[in-house]
């Protein structure tokens, strides 16, 4: 076997190691072009990313919403539909949930303010519901325009990210904005909806929400490995001409695919606002519904690879803040450019497809 | 300018030769150690049954697929082509079955695409040289199946191929058009270019060939004189010592008076889809729709399936059993009624190219209801591996994306996915396109043992040969209507050439979806 071969069989066998690999590679040389020993700069970077159980743990905080938009947009993705909606989705939920609760909080003071275990599961399956249940509603519009109306899902969910943005402002500003507070935030939610950080992580927010990311990945490979539905949704994402004349409905899969990719959207913000925050702040995503895009395409639209490629840009993420005080001439913008590097190499075609006939 | 590079190649001798060239999938040897060689002047058969190789070793030469080992020579000297780009720049061009034209694009807009702008004054006096007839300046949506071929094949020579490769070149004409189509290939070679014929039709290829290479399992079985072998040699060179032709088994039952599927007066207005249709097939009957392409047959599968768009301005009714479709959706009329499906393009309609074959068999109309709730993937599986070991589908046990297999192995793998769950009704397009002899028959006998055992069949098929062999009554279909029905004769068969008349009448009057000449409309039954 010729050297050539041997990396192209390499390439072929392990597209996103060979897109990791390579991303990291330009990437780290783009620190070197500014001056800095990419091996220093790689070992800051893991050190900072799971250095210490706390670093470990805020890793992990940032990989919670990660895999929620990551597999939303997976979801989309194996359907045939690119939801680049998620980071509208993801701030309808959380303010859905946010909102539950302050409502809840104020109705019913002594039961929301237990922090015993019966009022506490309540609080996490009612938040946990309505986010699922308004970002759903919000990709099922997407879904349902493009089904039915043939409107791009790309436009349509762009343009209701804009829209989800100012009503969530709004609502932040004008209904839940805190009495005791300048900064755009919602008054706390009641104790009974703040997730508890599990110990062990010296204090770093990680919660029940981290748990319930791996959960619904998996929840996610079994309805499209082992299910009729995820079959169908499948066959309308690689063939809607021969799925159609199965008999699938594709357009009906196709609003399926949306609700439910809005629905894992949704509660991608709840790791953040009922674990670390315990309120809703305007502006807390930093662009997860996005990222959530890269994570996706990484994983190659398979949910259990969601929880890889979403801990990678935790890492990455989590990694590149120390940066800004450890090192010269890079910042923390680095794992941008890493980032970026990774998605190229990640989305390219390496082979032309041959056709065969 | 490859034009101009054309002209001064054009006295020059060209002799391209294969040699010991080995190609495997996935440890399954698709070409064994393939030798021929084919020269300029001169049309070089090429026959095999479906995945004997024929494909893999074109691909080869055209620089789709890379060999494992051997070498192709050109004029002596060796050549490595990496990509089609390569082989054109060679001389070698190749016509796919599928074509690949864009449809609101002329003929014209095509030819400069590939070779420039000069295209047209070469393109003028190659379709001269070779009687050509078409119109440069028309669309090629306006094109009949023929023209586009034609087109296709003037694409390659304007690229400046001369050596041209034509895969199943008569699977998608229609009876009338072979002839002429033979003629073209003749002049073809006579302005001394080398052809390589692809094909299954025995009679053709002796008839136009002047010699004739039979591949077998990936192997070379032999390569003939034309002029001294018959068709037997061939068939038994293709086929394998001792191997007979099957002979059909089935013998043809009473056809049923009970009317499974009904049209009544089913109109579809304009449009590319116009139909106007009055039909009936009973149980245990197989009613046939001969037709030039494109007159309306793929319509008549998606009303019944509900599945055509603009479906809201229609009138009539359509009935399965009894039950009247026109009000159901396509999952509920897939819930209702057993339908299996063999569609016009096997390859975009009917399986997902790139999923293994146990997930094919979940894109059927028809899934047992136990399926709802968690897959079975042992038992799917399990399935597959029944249907290719009892449908004799190669490569036995394949379980990589069936993109892989061959088009006939993908056909009859199709036919046992949709046929081994006792339909009640059947939509057969085109079942044996692309689909070597003896597959032909197995497929041909499956759906007589349907239509045996009670299905309703109606069958699409621009094989005459196939709609008399099957056919209780034949119906012919001019621009979406039903203008004639034939009825076998006393002696047990129908007559062709009234068949083949019927079938141009009404195609040179008027407009799609007005008036149409020929017998009046409606032959329910």
């Amino acid at each position: 076997m010729s050297r050539g071969l041997l990396l192209k069989s390499f390439i072929f066998r392990w597209p996103w190691l060979t897109a990791i690999l390579t991303g990291f590679f330009f990437g780290l040389s783009a620190a070197a072009l500014a001056g800095e020993n990419p091996f220093h700069v790689m070992s800051i970077m893991l050190l900072a990313a799971v250095g210490t159980p706390y670093d470990l743990g805020m890793t992990l905080v940032y990989t919670t919403p990660l895999i929620f938009s990551g597999l939303s947009v997976a979801v989309a993705y194996r359907a045939g539909l690119f939801n680049i909606g998620a980071e509208g989705q993801l701030v309808l939920g959380g303010m859905a949930a946010t909102a539950l609760a302050l409502r809840f909080g104020a109705q019913f003071p002594q039961l929301a303010s237990s922090s015993s275990f019966a009022p506490m599961a309540l609080g996490m399956m009612l938040c946990g519901l309505a986010a699922a249940f308004i970002g759903g509603l919000a990709g099922l519009i997407t879904g349902y325009l493009r089904a039915r109306r043939g409107s791009h899902e790309v436009v349509t969910s762009i343009m209701l990210n804009f829209l989800a943005t100012a009503i969530t402002s709004w609502l932040v500003l004008e209904k839940f904005h805190s009495v005791d507070t300048q900064n755009p935030e919602t008054r706390p939610v009641a104790a009974a909806f703040k997730a508890v950080a599990f110990g062990g992580f010296d204090g770093a927010p990680v919660t029940i929400w981290f748990v319930a990311g791996i959960l619904s990945a998996l929840i996610v490979a079994i309805v499209f490995d082992r299910t009729l539905l995820g079959f169908h949704l499948r066959a309308t994402g690689e063939n809607s001409v021969a799925a159609t004349f199965s008999g699938i409905d594709t357009g009906r899969q196709m609003m399926i695919a949306m609700a439910l990719a809005g629905a894992l959207a949704g509660l991608a913000g709840l790791g953040d606002i009922l674990g670390g925050a315990g309120r809703y702040r305007i502006g807390f995503s930093s662009d997860y519904g996005f990222t959530g895009i890269a994570v996706a395409l990484l994983a190659g639209g398979r949910p259990l690879a969601v929880i890889a490629s979403a801990f990678l840009f935790g890492a990455l993420h989590k990694g590149a803040l120390d940066l800004d005080f450890e090192t010269d001439h890079v910042t923390r913008d680095l794992a941008m450019i890493i980032q970026g590097c990774v998605i190229l190499f990640a989305s390219a075609r390496w082979f032309h497809r041959k056709k065969s006939s | 300018m490859p034009l101009l590079k054309n002209e001064h190649t054009k006295a020059r001798k060209m002799r391209i030769e294969l040699r010991d060239l080995t190609k495997s999938f996935a440890s399954v040897a698709a070409n064994d150690g393939v030798s021929f060689h084919v020269d300029s002047g001169e049309i070089l058969g090429l026959v095999g049954e479906n995945g004997a190789g024929k494909s893999t070793c074109m691909n080869m030469l055209f620089g789709h697929i890379v060999p494992d080992s051997g070498t192709i020579l050109v004029n002596g000297s060796e050549v490595r082509f990496r990509s089609p780009k390569e082989s054109i720049k060679a001389g070698i061009g190749m016509v796919h079955q599928h074509f690949l034209l864009a449809l609101p694009l002329t003929g014209l807009e095509h030819l400069e695409l590939v070779a420039g702008r000069g295209a047209k004054a070469h393109a003028v006096k190659a379709m001269r040289d070779l009687g050509f007839e078409f119109d440069l300046a028309a669309r090629v949506e306006d094109l009949s199946v023929g023209q586009q071929q034609q087109l296709e094949i003037l694409k390659v020579i304007c690229q400046g191929a001369r050596v041209i490769i034509l895969d199943e070149p008569t699977a998608v004409l229609t009876p009338v058009e072979v002839e002429p189509f033979l003629e073209r290939l003749r002049r073809l070679r006579e302005s001394g270019h080398a052809v390589i014929l692809i094909s299954h039709k025995l009679d053709e290829v002796l008839r136009v060939c002047d010699r004739i290479a039979v591949m077998r399992s990936g192997r070379v079985t032999g390569i003939y004189d034309a002029a001294s072998v018959s068709a037997e040699e061939l068939a038994s060179s293709m086929m394998g010592e001792g191997t007979t032709r099957v002979k059909a088994k089935t013998s043809r039952m009473e056809a049923g008076t009970i009317p499974v599927l009904k049209m009544t007066d089913y109109h579809l207005p304009a449009g590319r889809g116009a139909l106007d249709v009055s039909l009936g097939v009973n149980e245990r009957e197989i009613v046939g729709i001969a037709g030039v392409e494109g007159n309306g047959q793929e319509w008549l599968f998606k009303v019944i399936l509900r599945i055509a768009p603009r479906l809201r301005s229609e009138s009539g009714s359509i009935s399965v059993s009894g039950r009247e479709l026109t009000h159901l959706s396509a999952r509920e009329i897939r819930r209702a009624v057993r339908i299996a499906l063999l569609p016009f393009d096997r390859r975009s309609e009917g399986l997902l190219l790139d999923g293994d074959p146990a997930t094919n068999l979940l894109l059927s109309g028809v899934n047992p209801s136990s399926y709802r709730r968690v897959l079975p993937w042992s038992l799917l599986r399990l399935r597959a591996l029944e249907f290719f070991a009892k449908y004799d589908i190669l490569p036995p046990g394949w379980t990589g994306p069936v993109r892989l297999l061959s088009g006939g192995n993908q056909q009859k793998f199709l036919v046992a996915r949709e046929m081994e769950q006792e339909p009640a009704l059947v939509l057969a397009a085109h079942p044996t396109r692309g689909v070597d002899f003896r597959s032909s028959q197995a497929i041909h006998e499956t759906i007589m043992v349907a239509r045996n055992r009670g299905a309703a069949v109606l069958l699409i098929s621009s094989d005459m040969d196939e709609l008399c062999k099957l056919s209780d009554r034949i119906m012919v279909m001019v621009r979406g209507k039903i203008v004639q029905e034939f009825k076998r004769g006393p002696d047990g068969g129908f007559d062709v050439p009234a068949v083949g008349m019927a079938m141009v009448s009404g195609a040179q009057s008027g407009s799609f979806g007005g008036a149409t000449g020929g017998m009046p409309g409606g032959g329910a039954s």
